[in-house]
C-alpha cells in the first residue's frame, strides 16, 4: 500500500470515528437542555399530570437514557432516523425537504462569497499597500463582524417593495408555468443569497490576501519574476498555486456547513431551510429532528473535511510524507 | 503589468457586478409589473406565529394545528367574536335534570365534502375514539374531552354525551373537539389507533373528507398554507374563495409585506412594530383579544418565605406602573389589569369586574416599612434574612415587547427596595418550575403570558391543588378554593355559580396571588378596503380559532 492510500485510508477511519462522537455528543447535548417536547404542549389550561406521563411515554421520554439511545443506534443503524415530536412525520422526509431548500440558496450565496472574495484576495495581495488595498481590507473586515441579523433586517429595510424579504415563493401563483416558478424563486432568493455572500466575502477576502502575501514573498515566485514570466502567470500559476492550500481547508469547512444553511439567516429572510428547522426543533425539544438534523450537517462537514485533506494531499504531497 | 494583471481578475468581478445588477432591476421591475395572481377573493394573511405543522386533529400541538382543523372539521359549537356561544353543527343544546347527559341536536342535511351525510354517529365515533384512545394517540387532542363517559346517537340528528360529573363549563371546555368522519377515520382506529398517526391530510396524497367552511388547498408545514372555500359547509358561506396563513419569522418583514401589499393582513407583531402601519393612510391598525401578561409568582418558596405575606404581594401589586407599561410596552394596545379573570366576563360570570391595583409607591413602601423589612446599604429591602431580589425567567422570542414592560417593573419595584432581575430564556415555564416541575429552581417568578378561554373555570383551575406541578404557575394551595373550584364546575344555575366564582376570585384577591400587568391584545393591521376583519377576532386573540364563522362576512 503506497502513503498516500495509507493517509487516505487513516482519514477516513478518522472521519467515521469523528462522526460517532458527534452523533453520541448531541444525544447528550440536547437531552441536557431543560424542558423536553412534553414541556411547551404542557402549557395548556386543561392540561392534567396524567396526560403529560401518557405524552412523555408517547415520545419514549420515559425510557432511561441509556435505553433512549440503543434505541436511537439501533434505529440509525437501520437508516431510520425516527419520527418529529412535532408532527410524527419522518425525519428523514422532513430534513431533506429542508435541506433541498436550503442548498440553492447556500450554494448560490456561497459561491458568489468564495469567487469574488478570492478575487479580491488576490487583488489586494498584489496591490499591497495601496488604496485599493486599503479599501478592500477595510471593507473585508466590516463585512467579517457584521451581525448577519443587522446586515439582513437593513437589507429588508432597503429592498422591500423591490423585492420579496420573506419565504422562498409567492404562496399564491396559480398555475405558473416553469419560468414564472424559476424567476419567482430567484427573486426571492436573492436576498438571502446576497446576505451570505457578503458576509462570507469577508472571510475568503482576508485569507486568502494573507496567504497570497506569503506565497508573492516564496523564493520560486522571484526566481519566476526574474525569468521574466508575465504578471498573470506569476500571480496565479506560481504564487496562487502555493497560497490555495489555506483556501483549500476554508473552502471544504465552508461548503461542510452550506447545508445548515444558516441559522440567523434563514430566521431573519424567513427562508423554510435546514437552518430554521434547527430554530424550531430546538424551541420543541425535538430531539429526533434535533438529531437528525445534526447528524446531516455532521456528515457534510466530515465529508467535505475528508475531501480537504484528499485534496491538501494532491497538492502538497508532503503532506502524506 | 497591472493593466494585464487587472483585466482578468476584474473583469470577471466587474461582469458579475453588472449581472447582479441587472438581475436585481429585472426582478424590481418584474415585481411591479408583474400582473398579481390574487384577486380580492383571496385573502393574504402573514402571522407572526408557528407555521402549520400538522393536518392531523390527533397530532395538533399548537395553535395554528388547532387552526387548521377548527376551519376543516364541523365543530359542535363557537364562540363568537363577542365571547358569546352560537350554535355550530349542533343547532340547540340541553342538560338532562343530573347534569351529567347533554344532548345536542344537529343541523339537518350537513353533507362531508365527498357527499354523505353528516349524522350523529360521526360525533359519537370521535368523542368516543378520543376517550378510547386518550392514553395513546389521543392524549393530545384529549384535553378538549375532559371528564367524558362516553357518547352515542339514538337517530342521525340527536347527539347525546353522558359525563363523570356535571360541567358548567364543558361547551367551552370542549370546544377544539372536531367532528370526524367515521366512514374515514373508522379504518385508522381500530385496536391501538396507531395507524390514525399516518394521516396527513395532504390534499397531495388525495381529496380529504372534510366539512368546515375551508378545506386545505396546499401545505407546505415550512411555510404558507392555502385554504379553500368549500361550498358544501352547512354554516354561513364566507364571501372569499381562499385565504392563506403565511408565515414571517421576522416582524420587519411582515410588516413591510404588508405596507408593500404583499400580504393584506398581518398579526401578531408586536407592539413597537407598527408604526409604518399607523402612518399609511390606506392601512388599518386595531388589537384584538385579552391575552394576560403578569408575574407568576411563587406563594410558596423555600427560600423567600415573605412572598407568602399578602402584604408583601400587595406591596409588589401597588409598586407596579400598569399604564405606564401599557403606553411604553404596547403602545396602548393593552389595558392595565392582567389578571385571569379579565372585566369581560362580569356580569355573567363575576358580579363585578375585579379591582385592578393602583400604582401607589408611597403606600408599598409603608406597608414594607411597617413589616420591619429594612433597606441595605444598596437600597435592597431584607426579609427573613435575605435580601428581596427576586429572578424572573421569560421568554427570550418575546423580549422586544415584554423587555420593555420588565424594565418598568424593575425601576418601579426597586423604588420600594425590591430588586428584580430578569433572565431571558426559550423554555421559562421549565425553568421556573424546575426540571422535576416541583418548584425548586433559581427562579422565584415567571414572566409570561396565558391565553384565555371563554369560561372562567379553566382560568380557576390553574389554581388548583390538583394542578400543582402542571400548569399552577404559583404554587398555591387552598383547600377553600379548591372545594369552590369543584363546586362551580358542577354548577349550572348562573347566579348561584356566579356567587361561588365571586367568593373564589375573593380569596385569590385577599391572598394577593396573582401579580397580573396588562391584558394585552393580538396587534392586526390590514389593507382598509377589507372588511369585517374585526369579526375574526374573539378572546384569545386573532383569528379566534374558536371560531369557525368569523371568516362569513369578511370581503373586499
Amino acid at each position: 500500500m503506497s502513503k498516500r492510500q495509507r493517509y487516505v485510508l487513516r482519514r477516513a477511519g478518522a472521519a467515521a470515528v469523528i462522526a460517532f462522537v458527534a452523533i453520541t455528543f448531541s444525544f447528550v447535548l440536547f437531552r441536557a437542555l431543560p424542558g423536553d417536547a412534553v414541556s411547551n404542549i404542557a402549557q395548556s389550561p386543561r392540561m392534567t399530570l396524567e396526560i403529560k406521563e401518557v405524552l412523555r411515554r408517547n415520545f419514549g421520554l420515559d425510557q432511561p437514557l441509556t435505553t433512549q439511545y440503543v434505541l436511537y443506534l439501533g434505529q440509525l443503524a437501520h437508516g431510520n432516523m425516527g419520527r418529529s415530536f412535532q408532527d410524527s412525520r419522518p425525519v428523514t422526509e422532513v430534513v431533506l425537504r429542508a435541506a433541498a431548500n436550503t442548498i440553492p440558496m447556500a450554494a448560490l450565496g456561497t459561491l458568489i462569497g468564495m469567487v469574488v472574495g478570492t478575487l479580491i484576495g488576490v487583488t489586494a495581495a498584489y496591490r499591497q499597500g495601496s488604496s485599493l488595498d486599503r479599501a478592500i481590507t477595510g471593507t473585508s473586515m466590516v463585512l467579517y463582524a457584521l451581525p448577519v441579523q443587522w446586515l439582513g433586517l437593513l437589507m429588508i429595510a432597503l429592498f422591500a417593495g423591490v423585492l420579496p424579504t420573506s419565504g422562498m415563493s409567492d404562496p399564491y401563483l396559480i398555475d405558473p408555468s416553469f419560468m414564472a416558478t424559476f424567476q419567482d424563486r430567484l427573486e426571492h432568493m436573492l436576498l438571502p443569497s446576497t446576505c451570505m455572500a457578503l458576509l462570507l466575502f469577508g472571510s475568503f477576502a482576508l485569507v486568502v490576501r494573507s496567504s497570497q502575501l506569503e506565497a508573492l514573498a516564496d523564493d520560486h515566485v522571484l526566481t519566476a519574476r526574474a525569468k521574466g514570466y508575465r504578471n498573470r502567470r506569476v500571480v496565479w500559476r506560481e504564487a496562487f498555486r502555493s497560497a490555495m492550500l489555506p483556501l483549500v481547508s476554508l473552502s471544504t469547512l465552508t461548503l461542510g456547513f452550506l447545508i445548515a444553511g444558516g441559522i440567523l439567516t434563514e430566521t431573519v429572510f424567513g427562508w423554510p431551510g435546514v437552518g430554521r428547522l434547527t430554530v424550531q426543533a430546538v424551541s420543541a425539544r425535538d430531539y429526533p429532528l434535533l438529531q437528525g438534523i445534526f447528524l446531516v450537517i455532521t456528515l457534510s462537514v466530515v465529508f467535505f473535511n475528508f475531501l480537504g485533506d484528499i485534496l491538501h494531499a494532491v497538492l502538497d504531497p508532503r503532506v502524506t510524507q | 503589468m497591472n493593466q494585464l494583471f487587472r483585466r482578468p481578475a476584474l473583469r470577471a468581478i466587474c461582469l458579475l457586478a453588472v449581472a447582479l445588477a441587472g438581475l436585481l432591476a429585472a426582478c424590481g421591475t418584474a415585481s411591479e409589473t408583474k400582473t398579481s395572481s390574487t384577486t380580492p377573493s383571496t385573502l393574504r394573511i402573514g402571522m407572526q406565529a408557528s407555521a402549520i405543522k400538522t393536518l392531523n386533529p390527533f397530532l395538533a400541538g399548537y395553535s395554528g394545528d388547532v387552526a387548521a382543523y377548527n376551519f376543516q372539521y364541523p365543530m359542535l359549537t363557537q364562540f363568537d367574536s363577542n365571547n358569546t356561544l352560537q350554535p355550530g353543527l349542533a343547532k340547540s343544546w340541553s342538560t338532562s335534570p343530573d347534569g351529567k347527559t347533554w344532548t345536542f341536536n344537529l343541523v339537518n342535511g350537513a353533507k362531508w365534502t365527498d357527499g354523505q351525510p353528516i349524522t350523529a354517529e360521526d360525533a359519537a365515533f370521535t368523542i368516543n375514539t378520543v376517550v378510547r384512545l386518550k392514553d395513546g394517540v389521543a392524549a393530545n387532542i384529549s384535553i378538549y374531552a375532559p371528564g367524558i363517559v362516553k357518547a352515542w346517537a339514538p337517530d342521525p340528528l340527536t347527539l347525546k354525551v353522558e359525563l363523570e360529573a356535571p360541567q358548567s363549563a364543558f361547551l367551552s371546555n370542549t370546544n377544539g373537539l372536531p367532528v370526524l368522519p367515521m366512514h374515514v377515520w373508522e379504518p385508522l382506529a381500530k385496536g391501538d389507533g396507531n395507524k390514525i398517526k399516518t394521516f396527513t391530510g395532504d390534499p397531495k396524497d388525495g381529496p380529504v373528507v372534510v366539512s368546515g367552511p375551508f378545506v386545505v388547498e396546499k401545505w407546505d408545514p415550512n411555510g404558507t398554507t392555502i385554504f379553500t372555500r368549500v361550498d358544501s359547509y352547512y354554516g354561513p358561506k364566507p364571501k372569499i374563495s381562499r385565504w392563506g396563513w403565511q408565515v414571517f419569522t421576522n416582524s420587519d418583514a411582515a410588516v413591510q409585506a404588508l405596507t408593500s401589499g404583499q400580504i393584506d393582513i398581518v398579526a401578531g407583531v408586536p407592539a413597537t412594530a407598527v408604526d409604518p402601519i399607523k402612518s399609511s393612510a390606506n392601512l388599518t391598525v386595531e388589537g384584538f383579544g385579552l391575552g394576560e401578561l403578569g408575574i407568576f409568582m411563587k406563594y410558596r418558596d423555600s427560600n423567600h418565605p415573605e412572598l407568602q405575606n399578602p402584604q408583601v404581594r400587595e406591596a409588589l401589586n401597588l409598586a407596579i406602573d400598569r399604564s405606564g407599561i401599557v403606553s411604553s410596552a404596547f403602545r396602548g394596545f393593552a389595558t392595565a389589569g392582567g389578571t385571569l379573570f379579565p372585566p369581560a366576563w362580569s356580569p355573567q360570570y363575576l358580579s363585578s369586574p375585579l379591582p385592578v391595583p393602583a400604582f401607589d409607591v408611597a403606600k408599598a413602601n409603608q406597608i414594607l416599612d411597617g413589616l420591619g423589612y429594612k433597606r441595605g446599604s444598596d437600597g435592597v429591602r431584607v426579609a427573613n434574612g435575605r435580601k428581596m431580589t427576586y429572578q424572573a425567567a421569560g421568554l427570550s422570542s418575546r423580549r422586544d415587547t415584554y423587555g420593555r414592560a420588565a424594565d418598568s417593573v424593575k425601576q418601579t419595584l426597586s423604588q420600594i427596595g425590591v430588586q428584580f432581575q430578569f433572565d431571558w430564556v426559550d423554555d421559562p415555564y421549565t425553568a421556573y418550575m424546575g426540571s422535576n416541575y416541583d418548584y425548586k429552581s433559581d427562579y422565584e417568578a415567571y414572566f409570561g403570558g396565558v391565553l384565555l378561554t371563554p369560561d372562567p373555570d379553566a382560568s380557576l383551575l390553574m389554581f388548583t391543588t390538583d394542578q400543582l406541578g402542571v400548569y399552577n404557575l404559583w404554587n398555591y394551595s387552598n383547600t377553600q378554593l379548591d372545594k369552590l373550584y369543584s363546586e362551580q364546575s358542577a354548577n349550572y344555575d348562573q347566579t348561584s355559580r356566579r356567587t361561588q366564582l365571586d367568593e373564589a376570585t375573593g380569596i385569590l384577591q385577599t391572598d394577593q396571588v396573582e401579580l397580573g400587568l396588562v391584558w394585552q391584545q393580538t396587534v392586526v393591521g390590514w389593507d382598509s378596503r377589507w372588511r369585517n376583519v374585526s369579526d375574526l377576532a374573539g378572546i384569545n386573540g386573532w383569528p379566534n380559532i374558536l371560531s369557525q364563522d368569523g371568516f362569513a362576512n369578511i370581503s373586499y
